[in-house]
C-alpha cells in the first residue's frame, strides 16, 4: 500500500510537471517494463526504444490518468503496445510465448529468452513441459510466473480480461502438471 | 501444487536478462531538450480532414503542378530511380484508418552511439564540424539519425528551433517501403546533382512526408518549418537537409558531406 501511496504522490507530482517525480517513477518501473518489452519483441534494443517510447508517451497522456487508479497495469499496456508495434514493424511474426521455449519461428539473430534458458543442455523438465502449451497458455504462464506480473497486469500486456488470464493460467498449470507426471493430455 | 508454481517462479532466475538500460535518464533528458527547445512533443495525429485537404490540393492541380516543375511526367519517374525515396502527387488519399502519430527528432544521444544504433557512419557536412546535438529514432526496421547545427553566418535560425541547419540520414533498409513527399502546388520541386549524387530540393510552401512503414502505418513527417528540404540518396542511405537558406546553399552544404572522424570515447 505504501508503494501505491508512493506512486500516487509522484504521479500527481508529475502532472504538475515535477519532471524529477516523473523521473522517479522511471527509476521505479524501469526494469519490469523493459523486461516484458523484451519478452514481448525479443531483442534489446528494440525493447530499450519501446520502453522508453512507452515511458514518454505515459507521461504525454498523464494529464488523462485517473488519480487513484493502478499505474504498473496501465504502464505496461503501453508498453506491450509498444513492442508489439516494433515487432510487428520488424517483421517478425513470433508469438510472444514462442520466445519461452522457441517453439514457433525461427530464432532472432540475438539471443533470445528462449536461447538463454536452453542455453546449454536441457534445462529441465519443466522447460520441455513449456514447449507442450499452446501459445496463448504458454503467454500466461511466462508473464505470471517469470515475470511474475499480476493477473491485472497479464490481462493488459495480452489485451485481455483478467478472468481469462486466470483460467487461462488455470488450464496451463492443469496441463504443465500432466506433462511432468508423464501423462498425455 | 505450489511447488509447481515456485519452479516456475525459479525459472526466472535461470534467465539472464538483459542489463535494465537507463531508461530515467534517457527519457529525463528526452523531456528537458523538449523543454529547452520550447515546445511541446510534435507527435500528432494526423487527421483525416488534413490529408484529404493536402491530397485535393493536388488533384485540384494536374496541370499547375506539371508546370511547378519542368518535364513533370518525365522527371517523376526518373525520380523513382532514387531507390528510396518515391515523391508522389497522390491522386487519392491512402486510408486514413491506418494513420497513427508521427514522428519527432528522436532521443537525444553521442554520435558514436547514434553510428552504433544506426549501423553506419553519418555523414558530416565538412565545413561545419561536429553537429550540437545528435538524435535518433526508430523509423520502421530502420534507425534515423539527425544531426542538429546551432543557427550561425549564413544558416539562420529554423522557427522554433535553437537550430539552424538539420541534417538526418536514413540507411537504405527502408527498401521496401515507401517514402512519400506529398506536396501541394506551392511547393517548388527541383531535381538536382549533388556530388554525382540524384538529389531532390523543396522549397516554398510548407509539405509533409507521409511514411508508410510495413505494417501498413502511415507515419507523418512534418518538416519543422518548410524552409528548403534537400533530399539526397547517398549511397544506401537517404539523407534530408533542412535549411533556412537559399537552396544553392543546401547544395553546398550537401557537397560537403563526409564520413566523420572517429568520434572520441
Amino acid at each position: 500500500m505504501a508503494r501505491l501511496a508512493e506512486d500516487a504522490d509522484l504521479i500527481g507530482r508529475a502532472q504538475r510537471g515535477d519532471d524529477d517525480a516523473y523521473g522517479m517513477l522511471v527509476e521505479r518501473y524501469q526494469t519490469i517494463a523493459f523486461r516484458t518489452a523484451w519478452l514481448v519483441c525479443g531483442d534489446a534494443a528494440e525493447a530499450e526504444d519501446a520502453a522508453q517510447e512507452a515511458f514518454l508517451k505515459a507521461h504525454a497522456a498523464l494529464p488523462r490518468f485517473r488519480p487513484g487508479a493502478p499505474w504498473r497495469p496501465w504502464l505496461l499496456r503501453i508498453v506491450a503496445n509498444e513492442a508489439r508495434n516494433r515487432r510487428r514493424s520488424a517483421g517478425r511474426r513470433t508469438h510472444l510465448a514462442g520466445r519461452v521455449a522457441g517453439l514457433d519461428a525461427a530464432p532472432p539473430s540475438a539471443p533470445g529468452p528462449e536461447d538463454v534458458l536452453l542455453a546449454g543442455e536441457e534445462r529441465d523438465e519443466l522447460v520441455s513441459a513449456l514447449r507442450h502449451l499452446d501459445p496463448p497458455q504458454r503467454s500466461v504462464v511466462l508473464l505470471r510466473y517469470v515475470l511474475e506480473l499480476s493477473e491485472a497486469e497479464c490481462a493488459a500486456v495480452l489485451g485481455c480480461r483478467p478472468g481469462t488470464v486466470k483460467s487461462r493460467a488455470s488450464r496451463a498449470l492443469a496441463r504443465l502438471r500432466v506433462e511432468l507426471e508423464g501423462g498425455d493430455a | 501444487m505450489p511447488e509447481l508454481e515456485a519452479r516456475l517462479r525459479g525459472l526466472s532466475d535461470e534467465v539472464a536478462w538483459p542489463p535494465t538500460p537507463d531508461l530515467s535518464g534517457s527519457v529525463g533528458a528526452v523531456l528537458a531538450a523538449r523543454r529547452e527547445d520550447g515546445h511541446t512533443p510534435r507527435r500528432r495525429r494526423v487527421s483525416r480532414r488534413a490529408i484529404a485537404a493536402a491530397v485535393a490540393a493536388l488533384v485540384l492541380i494536374p496541370a499547375a503542378g506539371a508546370a511547378a516543375f519542368p518535364g513533370a511526367r518525365d522527371d517523376v519517374l526518373e525520380w523513382l530511380g532514387l531507390r528510396h525515396t518515391e515523391v508522389q502527387r497522390t491522386p487519392s488519399p491512402p486510408p486514413p484508418a491506418a494513420v497513427r502519430t508521427g514522428l519527432d527528432l528522436g532521443r537525444r544521444t553521442t554520435l558514436a552511439d547514434a553510428a552504433r544504433r544506426a549501423g553506419f557512419t553519418p555523414l558530416l557536412p565538412a565545413g561545419l564540424g561536429a553537429p550540437d546535438v545528435v538524435r535518433v529514432a526508430r523509423l520502421g526496421a530502420a534507425t534515423r539519425v539527425t544531426l542538429v547545427y546551432r543557427p550561425r553566418p549564413g544558416l539562420r535560425s529554423l522557427r522554433g528551433l535553437r537550430a539552424g541547419l538539420l541534417v538526418t540520414q536514413v540507411r537504405g533498409s527502408l527498401e521496401g517501403q515507401l517514402l512519400r513527399k506529398v506536396a501541394g502546388p506551392g511547393t517548388d520541386i527541383r531535381q538536382v546533382q549533388v556530388d554525382g549524387s540524384p538529389g531532390l530540393v523543396f522549397s516554398g510552401a510548407p509539405h509533409v512526408y507521409l511514411y508508410l512503414d510495413p505494417a501498413g502505418n502511415i507515419l507523418e513527417d512534418r518538416p519543422w518549418l518548410a524552409g528548403t528540404t534537400l533530399v539526397l540518396e547517398r549511397g544506401d542511405a537517404v539523407l534530408r537537409l533542412e535549411a533556412n537558406a537559399p537552396p544553392a546553399r543546401l547544395d553546398q552544404l550537401a557537397a560537403t558531406l563526409r564520413a566523420g572522424p572517429p568520434p572520441a570515447p
